[in-house]
């Protein structure tokens, strides 16, 4: 089965500058693949020549089998993008907008843009200009979603979308998964794509550093833990801990980096009498030194 | 109203359109009823006038006839009236529209940069057929104002020929637009070109080192010696017509190939 997106040693140079370098990668039809990457790494760059917005400077693309650029119109039917920027007509309402595009694809089903408009907490009546970042986003995902693509291509589809809309977002994306379709999307938040993805490409600095199974790479990530206790003994029994590293202590508050099974942390800390506990996603650096450190 | 990209494109510029030409139109009006007065005191300041200065403010004889005022004043010099509108406009379709990003969301979808292309340069062709024509429409009710009489077919050629000439130079901030994706760059360019071409051919008459130069010149082709007077050139519009085409054709040609960024 060939998979429904392929990406051949592909390079893309602005100039001098590297925007990615020799970039392979496939995805499966039916899987959600996630794009991880901080700022910078090549992520926008990645989709906007999925989208044909930007063409390869080497190397080739094939999504449905199709060839990215000459095949562009085609694959532009089958695919729902969202772009991490995501503008529209600042003088036209939501329903204007999706109305256009909805022209552009041969017609718009008034009724499903409804729902996902109700799903989303959409107001589509409002004019854009007049529409908050969270709001724009919500405009843009009904855009990308309205014609039921069998291919989601999103770049950074939930960054100013509060927590509840976040959560119907992923409920999308798993029914879109169930009926079959695949989606690509890029994140810098490791959190975002672990509660959704089924796997993940790491890419820093323009390459592709690894593509893995979600699952194995829910369990290695590591996390910022911060706790506040009075008793002194907790901070030595941390230190024997495996997996605590990186362990700063300031008054009661012991902060570190915490990888592998949360099970045996949670039990020490539950033996003692503890003020505060919090455990947040470490920063994708982080992350990359700790999986990858030893293979770069 | 949002069925293509034309009607769309139309809908979106529509009062921008709208404010401009009822302004350039009421500019109009007001520069014909003095015609009276003008003609009058311009006919007998301009006999000792340089040449030079003529081919910017007219010539005596010019003033003697409504059809020669009209020329000289409003057809000439409005066309750069016109022109800032076009280059705004169509400076503002395609690179304008790259830089806020709007156009990258209409690009993902399932049509051709081409015809994108293509429809958003003939609805604003359209747009500016409209200011053109407002032009006119300020002639034909200053007439009819001060009771004079001028040839409509005449009114509409010059029309026509203005059209031509602010397509030019709008076609070529398109063309820019079309290439860079820089806003500023394709309005700033086509605006300094029209700029350079207005002035060479007004200067070329008296300056000989020019009058190569003004071949070279679009506003060489347009109202020149004065359609309203002496009836158009159509070889002269037929120029303008082309070069329209031909930079229409080289900014395809790049849009359809080059890569579009994302903010």
């Amino acid at each position: 089965m060939k998979p429904v997106i392929e990406l051949n040693k592909v390079t893309k140079l602005y100039g001098q500058t590297v925007g990615i370098k020799n970039v392979s990668l496939q995805v499966q039809s039916g899987r959600i693949f996630g794009f991880l990457g901080p700022n910078g790494a090549g992520k926008t760059t990645t989709i906007s020549m999925l989208v044909d917005l930007t063409r390869p400077t080497r190397g080739n693309i094939k999504i449905f089998g199709l060839d990215g650029t000459a095949d562009s119109l085609e694959i532009r039917k089958r695919i729902g993008f969202l772009a991490g920027d995501f503008a529209l007509d600042a003088g036209l309402t939501g329903w204007q907008q999706l109305e256009y595009f909805g022209n552009l694809r041969g017609g718009l089903d008034k009724a499903y843009v409804r729902e996902l408009a109700e799903r989303l907490n959409c107001n589509l009546n409002r004019k854009f200009k007049t529409l908050s970042r969270g709001n724009r986003q919500k405009v843009g995902l009904i855009s990308a979603l309205m014609h039921k693509p069998e291919l989601l291509i999103f770049d950074e589809p939930t960054s100013g979308l509060d927590p509840l809309v976040q959560e119907e977002f992923h409920n999308i994306i798993r029914e879109h998964k169930r009926s079959g379709g695949t989606a690509f999307i890029s994140s810098h938040l490791l959190s975002e794509v672990q509660e959704i993805c089924d796997e993940v490409g790491f890419v820093r600095e323009g390459s592709l550093i690894a593509q893995e199974n979600m699952g194995e790479i829910a369990t290695l990530a590591p996390r910022r833990v911060r706790v506040v206790c009075d008793d002194a003994g907790l901070a030595q029994k941390l230190g024997e801990l495996k997996g605590v590293e990186d362990m700063t202590e300031t008054k009661s508050t012991l902060s570190f980096t915490y990888g592998g099974n949360i099970n045996p942390l949670l039990k020490l800390a539950s033996s003692y009498k503890l003020k505060d506990l919090t455990v947040a996603e470490a920063d994708l650096e982080t992350v990359f030194m700790k999986i990858y450190g030893k293979a770069k | 109203m949002f069925n293509n990209i034309l009607l769309k494109t139309i809908y979106s510029k529509r009062w921008g359109t709208i404010t401009w030409s009822l302004g350039l139109a009421l500019l109009v009006v007001f520069t014909m009823i003095f015609y009276p007065t003008i003609s009058e005191s311009f006919s007998q300041a301009l006999t000792d006038v340089p040449d030079s200065l003529k081919t910017f403010i007219g010539d005596s004889s010019a003033y003697k006839t409504i059809a020669g005022y009209t020329d000289v004043q409003i057809i000439s010099q409005y066309a750069f009236m016109t022109l800032i509108f076009g280059i705004i406009l169509f400076s503002g379709l395609l690179a304008g529209e790259e830089g806020d990003g709007t156009l990258q969301a209409l690009l993902v979808q399932p049509v051709k940069r081409t015809k994108v292309y293509l429809e958003k340069f003939v609805s604003a062709s359209l747009l500016l057929a409209a200011a053109s024509i407002s032009i006119s429409a300020g002639v034909y009710i200053g007439v009819l104002i001060i009771g004079e009489q001028i040839d409509i077919g005449r009114l509409a050629e010059a029309t026509l020929a203005l059209w031509l000439i602010t397509l030019v130079f709008s076609a070529l901030a398109y063309m820019l637009g079309a290439m860079t994706g820089r806003r500023g760059l394709a309005g700033g360019l086509a605006g300094a070109l029209a700029f350079v071409s207005l002035l060479v051919t007004s200067l070329a008459s008296s300056v000989k080192v020019l009058e190569i130069a003004d071949k070279l010149s679009p506003f060489h082709y347009f109202n020149n010696p004065g359609i309203l007077r002496f009836g158009p050139r159509w070889g002269d519009l037929a120029i303008l017509a082309l070069v329209t085409l031909l930079m229409l054709w080289l900014g395809a040609w790049f849009f359809k190939r080059r890569d579009i960024y994302q903010r």
